[in-house]
């Protein structure tokens, strides 16, 4: 792959922006949205510049980074949810100002990213675990299986996280 | 060794992105070894103080290759420190177990299989794969609501009562002539103003107003109208449920229309239709924080007073059929669950905040 240089990315923006925009904004049924990702992948390409072999390639790679960054999108949109509602539900007292929120939401959606490469029962046996603080005899009973199989949903998940953690 | 503790202490929990896929050659060579940690991790967890265990663990970490991989393991737990120290435990993993459900994986699963196409889907999906947390939301938005576990009450600008019972959200929209309620969730009593009193409402003098309670079961709109009175609306995933204390009320669903009088109870279900029965006394205790038992199954009042609490409470087979007489006071589960344990041969555990277990004793 030959260098590229910001010129020829600007050359990319002027021949594919006005395309990427217009498929988000159909796709997503949303122009700021669609502006915004649009804006980011470019961001992203600005970043990292390479090269193309023609527009079809161009507009493959362009559409798999903007996919990627709509699914960051939606996931944390997700954990921020799931957040407001775990709030609304136990009515926390755990009242912080608003920029503590943004930060418990952005650590759950970074931990939610791992746990979301485990299965959902090693997740959730995890969770329970090492969160709620249960024993593995009551995950099992919770979860419907042997106490054995909740030691090895354990310890695949302890691997699996383990592996993330040294390659963070 | 070295390198390993460099990596550790450059690790930082927001780094912007994680890999999708990230096991590096470097630990593939490691994972029989990782696993046997993992054993041990867990072996320890569930046995402290047994000195047996850790002799033999000593043992096993004699060897570097084992140091490594116990290192690694236990550097799990650091990953999570953040939640320890800023967001409470129960709403982290509250938060972790909704999000990390295959429900809420969806989106990526089609999204690495399809092409640009999937955002179509995918922006569909976000919605509909989530009907559950936009209800909430949309709850929690609601007019009037309560939380698990609160109650309240309302004097309406239409000069009636309204009372909310836990987990319950109600909007409320008034006109001249009409007041007129949505049930979203959960149990309201309502005490209708008498039909000859002054309307609020712009001063104006009426002499009959129309109350309405609707609600949706399922796809079905529930229109219960009040013809002055005093009356109970639940709304549950499969049934609307009416208890009528004074006066009549009438309930419209699809075609079919019922009257309801003093004393009855009309319960809804798609499938089996209105089913009339007399009024249970105590239907309305919980208006005084009370639920009252007259032989109802174990099983039965655990998930009457579940519906009072976030917490879990599960009741073992062999005695979820044992008979309970009581008042319980539904706001304090936990003496409720003591209650409990006092007059029944059964054994309360409280495991967590979260969790209540009875089992025989």
């Amino acid at each position: 792959m030959s260098l590229v240089s910001q010129t020829q990315v600007g050359l990319v923006y002027q021949q594919h922006h006005s395309w990427l925009y217009n498929v988000l904004a159909r796709r997503l049924n949303d122009n700021f949205e669609a502006a915004d990702i649009a804006h980011d992948v470019f961001y992203k390409l600005l970043l990292k510049p390479r090269a193309f072999t023609c527009n079809q390639d161009t507009r493959n790679f362009l559409s798999h980074v903007a996919k990627g960054l709509y699914i960051d999108k939606w996931r944390r949109k997700q954990v921020e949810q799931a957040y407001l509602q775990s709030l609304a539900v136990q009515q926390a007292e755990h009242s912080g100002d608003l920029s503590s929120h943004h930060e418990a939401i952005e650590t759950l959606y970074q931990i939610n990213n791992m746990l979301c490469q485990l299965p959902e029962k090693v997740a959730h046996t995890f969770i329970y675990a090492q969160l709620e603080g249960l024993t593995y005899k009551e995950i099992a009973k919770l979860l419907s299986v042997s106490e054995r199989t909740i030691k090895n949903y354990m310890a695949q998940a302890l691997v699996k996280l383990a592996c993330l953690a040294a390659s963070l | 060794m070295n390198a390993l503790s460099r990596h550790n202490s450059e690790q930082s929990i927001s780094a912007p992105q994680l890999p999708e896929q990230v096991i590096t050659e470097q630990y593939i060579a490691d994972q029989a070894i990782l696993e046997q940690a993992a054993h041990w991790f867990i072996t320890l967890q569930e046995e402290p103080n047994c000195a047996k265990q850790q002799a033999a663990l000593k043992r096993w970490l004699m060897s570097e290759h084992n140091q490594i991989a116990w290192q690694q393991i236990c550097q799990v737990d650091k990953l999570f420190s953040p939640i320890n120290q800023h967001i409470p435990k129960s709403i982290a993993s509250q938060t972790l177990l909704s999000s990390s459900s295959n429900a809420h994986r969806n989106i990526s699963r089609r999204g690495a299989i399809k092409g640009l196409f999937s955002l179509a889907i995918a922006s569909v999906f976000s919605w509909q794969t989530y009907p559950l947390a936009a209800k909430r939301w949309q709850y929690a938005q609601a007019d009037y609501n309560t939380a698990i576990g609160d109650m309240d009450d309302y004097l309406l600008a239409d000069g009636s009562q309204l009372w909310l019972n836990t987990n319950s959200a109600v909007n409320a929209s008034f006109n001249n002539s009409v007041t007129r309620l949505t049930l979203l969730q959960g149990e309201i009593a309502i005490t209708t103003a008498k039909n000859s009193a002054k309307s609020t409402i712009n001063n104006i003098v009426k002499d009959k107003r129309h109350f309405f309670v609707e609600s949706k079961l399922e796809q079905e709109i529930v229109i219960i109208e009040a013809l002055g009175t005093e009356f109970t609306v639940r709304k549950t995933a499969e049934n609307i449920t009416v208890n009528v204390q004074s006066g009549q009320v009438a309930l419209t669903v699809s075609k079919q229309y019922y009257v309801i009088n003093q004393g009855e109870q009309l319960s809804y279900n798609h499938d089996k239709g209105g089913l009339l029965s007399t009024l249970d006394d105590a239907v309305n205790d919980w208006k005084q924080g009370k639920f009252t038992a007259y032989n109802l199954p174990l099983a039965d009042l655990c998930s009457e007073l579940s519906r009072y609490t976030p917490a879990l409470i599960s009741v073992d087979d062999d005695i979820a059929q044992l008979k309970v007489v009581g008042t319980f006071p539904i706001m304090d589960i936990e003496q409720s669950m003591q209650l409990l344990a006092e007059s029944l041969p059964i054994a309360l555990q409280a495991r967590t905040k979260w969790w209540w277990l009875l089992s025989a004793n």
